[in-house]
C-alpha cells in the first residue's frame, strides 16, 4: 500500500544490524541512552550522533525515512529551542539580547535548548534503528526474554508480549487506515492545511472520530478471533528459540562499556 | 466537457526503498452520463487510479482535468472502498451535510441538500435523520456514505468497490444507483471484481493489468469477446463463460442462444453465438 510509516515498520535487510539477536539490540539501545542522558558534553553528543549515522549505514536504512520519523516532534524540537533561547528577563539575564523591552535572546540558552533536542532526536532515531532492522515478532519475543525474570513475581509476561505484539502489528495498519479516512474526507471537501491552529485541530475530528471507532471495532474483533483460536496467554511456546551467538555477546560486551565511559567521562 | 486522464504515471514512496509504480502511461475519459468499468487483478492499480481521478493523489506524469480545469479534491466525488468506516458525525443528516458544508454551500441549502440525498438512496428521512450514523446495520451506513457525496452533487463521481461487503439487496441498491446517476448525467468510474453485476450496465470498460491499460473499449464489444479477459488474467466472467458454454451445445438443445445469453445479461449482450440451435430434447436444462 501507499503509506509509509516513518515510525515502528520493519524495513527488511540482511545487514549485521538485521540479523543481530534483538535482546542484544534492545540491550544496546539502553546503553545508548544511558550514554545519550549521563553524557553533558558536546564531544559526547558529536560522538553519538557519528555512532548513531553508522548505525543507520550499516543497516543501509536511508536517513532521509529515519528523518521522517523526527517530523512529528518538529513542535517539540522548535519548542525546546525556543522556550531555553528566549527569556522575559533580558535586562538582568546575563548575556541575553534584548529584542522588545525585557524580552530577549539567550545564545547560551539557545545551545543549551538544541543541546536538548538533539538529545531527543538521537534517542528517537536510537528507537527507530531497532524497529527499522527488527520484525516485530522477534522484538516481542526479545522482550518476553528479558522480562522472564518477572514472571516470579506473577507479572503477566507473556500477555504483556503479545500486546506489545499486536501494538507493533497494527501501528502500519492503523496508519494505513488513516491515510484512508484523510482521503475520504478530502474528497468531501475538506482542507487540511488551511485556517488557524484552532481550524486545523477541528478539521481533524471527522477523522479521529471514524479512526478510533474503527480500532476499537477491529480490537474487539481480533479478541474475538484469538479466543477463536483457543489463545489464553498461557504456556506459550516458540518454534525458534533465539540463540545468542558469538558476534552478539562482542557486540553488547563492546557496546555497554563504551557507554558507559562516554556517559560517565564525556 | 469531460472527465479526461491523460498519459498519468504514479509511483508510491517515490525516491525510498518502499518505492513501487502504481500506473502508467493510463489514458481515458469519461463523458457526463456515461460510466466506465475499472476491470483488473488485485494490485493492478485499480484503486490508485480511482485516487489520482479524484484529485486526492497527484500523478508524477500526466493530468487529469475535470470540465477543462484540473481536478481538484471534491470536485470529483469519491465513494471509498466500504465508505462507511468515514461516518463521523453524531447525526446522520449532520454527516451527509458535511460535505455541501465543506464547499462552502449554505447550512440550509446543505442540509436540504442531505434530505435529498437520503431520500435517493432509499432511507426514510424522517426515520434516520436524527439517528447515529455508528447505530447502523453495514448496509444501510454504506447508504448514508454514498448519500454523503451525492449531496455534493458532483458532476463525475468515482466508486472503489461499491459492492463489497453487501448482501443482495445492497448490491441491487449498488446496480439502481448506477442507473440513476447515469440517468441523471453524472459520469461515473467504477472499479469493481464483481463483472458479472456491472458489464452489462456499463458504457466502457478498462481492462488494467500489472499497472497498464491491456484493453479498453465498449463493454458490448467485451462482451462478445470475453477471451479479452485473459490479456488481463482475469477468467471469464460466470455468465460470458455460461453463454459460451451455451455456444458449444450446438445440436443438442431448442432455443435462441443470444436471447437467453441476452436475458442473462441484462438485455447487453449482442455477441453470443448466432442463429437457433435446433431442437432435439426440449428445453435447457430437461434431461439428456
Amino acid at each position: 500500500m501507499a503509506f509509509q510509516v516513518p515510525f515502528g515498520q520493519y524495513l527488511p535487510g540482511t545487514t549485521f544490524i538485521h540479523t543481530c539477536d534483538a535482546r542484544v539490540k534492545i540491550g544496546v539501545v539502553i546503553a545508548f541512552t544511558f550514554a545519550l542522558f549521563a553524557s553533558s558534553g558536546w564531544w559526547a553528543m558529536a560522538l553519538l550522533a557519528a555512532v548513531m549515522w553508522l548505525g543507520y549505514g550499516f543497516a543501509h536504512v536511508p536517513f532521509k525515512i529515519a528523518a521522517k520519523g523526527l517530523k512529528p516532534l518538529s513542535f517539540i524540537l522548535i519548542f525546546t529551542v525556543l522556550a531555553n533561547a528566549l527569556t522575559f528577563s533580558a535586562g538582568s539575564s546575563d548575556g541575553a539580547i534584548a529584542l522588545f523591552g525585557n524580552f530577549g535572546f539567550k545564545p547560551e540558552g539557545f545551545l543549551t535548548g538544541l543541546y536538548y533536542s538533539l538529545r531527543i532526536c538521537l534517542l528517537v532515531l536510537a528507537t527507530s534503528l531497532v524497529t527499522f532492522t527488527t520484525n516485530a515478532v522477534a522484538l516481542a519475543d526479545a522482550l518476553t526474554s528479558l522480562m522472564r525474570p518477572l514472571r516470579a513475581l506473577h507479572v503477566p509476561v507473556d500477555d504483556i508480549a503479545t500486546m506489545f505484539s499486536i501494538a507493533l502489528r497494527f501501528i502500519p495498519t492503523t496508519a494505513e487506515e488513516a491515510e484512508k479516512i484523510v482521503m475520504a474526507q478530502t474528497a468531501r471537501g475538506v482542507k487540511f492545511n488551511e485556517g488557524g491552529l484552532l481550524k486545523r485541530a477541528r478539521v481533524w475530528v471527522p477523522v479521529l472520530v471514524p479512526l478510533f471507532v474503527g480500532l476499537f471495532r477491529r480490537a474487539d474483533e481480533l479478541a474475538c478471533a484469538m479466543e477463536a483460536r483457543c489463545y489464553t496467554g498461557i504456556g506459550r511456546t516458540r518454534l525458534h528459540e533465539p540463540v545468542m551467538l558469538m558476534r552478539d555477546w562482542v557486540t553488547l560486551c563492546l557496546a555497554v562499556p563504551l557507554s558507559v565511559v562516554i556517559g560517565v567521562f564525556l | 466537457m469531460s472527465l479526461l486522464v491523460e498519459s498519468i504515471s504514479y509511483e508510491y514512496a517515490k525516491g525510498t526503498t518502499l518505492s513501487h509504480r502504481a500506473l502508467e502511461d493510463i489514458s481515458l475519459a469519461v463523458q457526463p452520463g456515461e460510466s466506465t468499468l475499472v476491470i483488473g487483478s488485485t494490485g493492478s492499480g485499480k484503486s490508485t487510479l480511482l485516487r489520482v481521478t479524484a484529485g486526492l493523489l497527484k500523478p508524477d506524469k500526466g493530468s487529469v482535468t475535470c470540465d477543462g480545469a484540473p481536478v481538484e479534491a471534491g470536485k470529483v466525488g469519491m465513494v471509498f472502498q466500504q465508505p462507511e468506516s468515514q461516518l463521523f458525525a453524531e447525526t446522520i443528516l449532520g454527516d451527509i451535510a458535511f460535505g455541501p458544508l465543506n464547499l462552502g454551500i449554505p447550512h440550509d441549502k446543505a442540509y436540504e441538500r442531505a434530505e435529498d440525498a437520503l431520500m435517493r438512496v432509499g432511507l426514510d428521512v424522517e426515520e434516520f435523520k436524527g439517528r447515529s450514523p455508528f447505530s447502523l446495520s453495514g448496509g444501510q451506513a454504506r447508504r448514508v456514505a454514498i448519500a454523503g457525496i451525492l449531496a455534493m452533487q458532483p458532476p463525475y463521481m468515482v466508486l472503489d468497490e461499491p459492492t463489497a461487503g453487501l448482501d443482495g439487496a445492497g448490491r441491487a441498491f449498488i446496480e439502481r444507483l448506477l442507473v440513476d446517476l447515469r440517468s441523471n448525467g453524472t459520469g461515473v468510474i467504477v472499479v469493481s471484481h464483481d463483472v458479472d453485476e456491472f458489464l452489462p450496465k456499463v458504457d466502457h470498460v478498462i481492462l488494467l493489468a500489472e499497472r497498464r491499460i491491456v484493453w479498453k473499449g465498449l463493454a458490448r464489444e467485451l462482451i462478445g469477446n470475453p477471451y479479452l479477459f485473459s490479456r488481463a488474467n482475469l477468467p471469464m466472467p460466470d455468465l460470458l463463460a455460461f453463454q459460451e458454454d451455451l455456444g458449444c451445445m450446438k445440436g443438442s438443445y431448442s432455443f435462441d442462444v443470444e436471447a437467453v445469453a441476452a436475458w442473462a445479461l441484462g438485455g447487453y449482450c449482442v455477441g453470443g453465438p448466432a442463429g437457433h440451435i435446433h431442437a432435439e430434447h426440449g428445453m435447457v436444462g430437461g434431461e439428456d
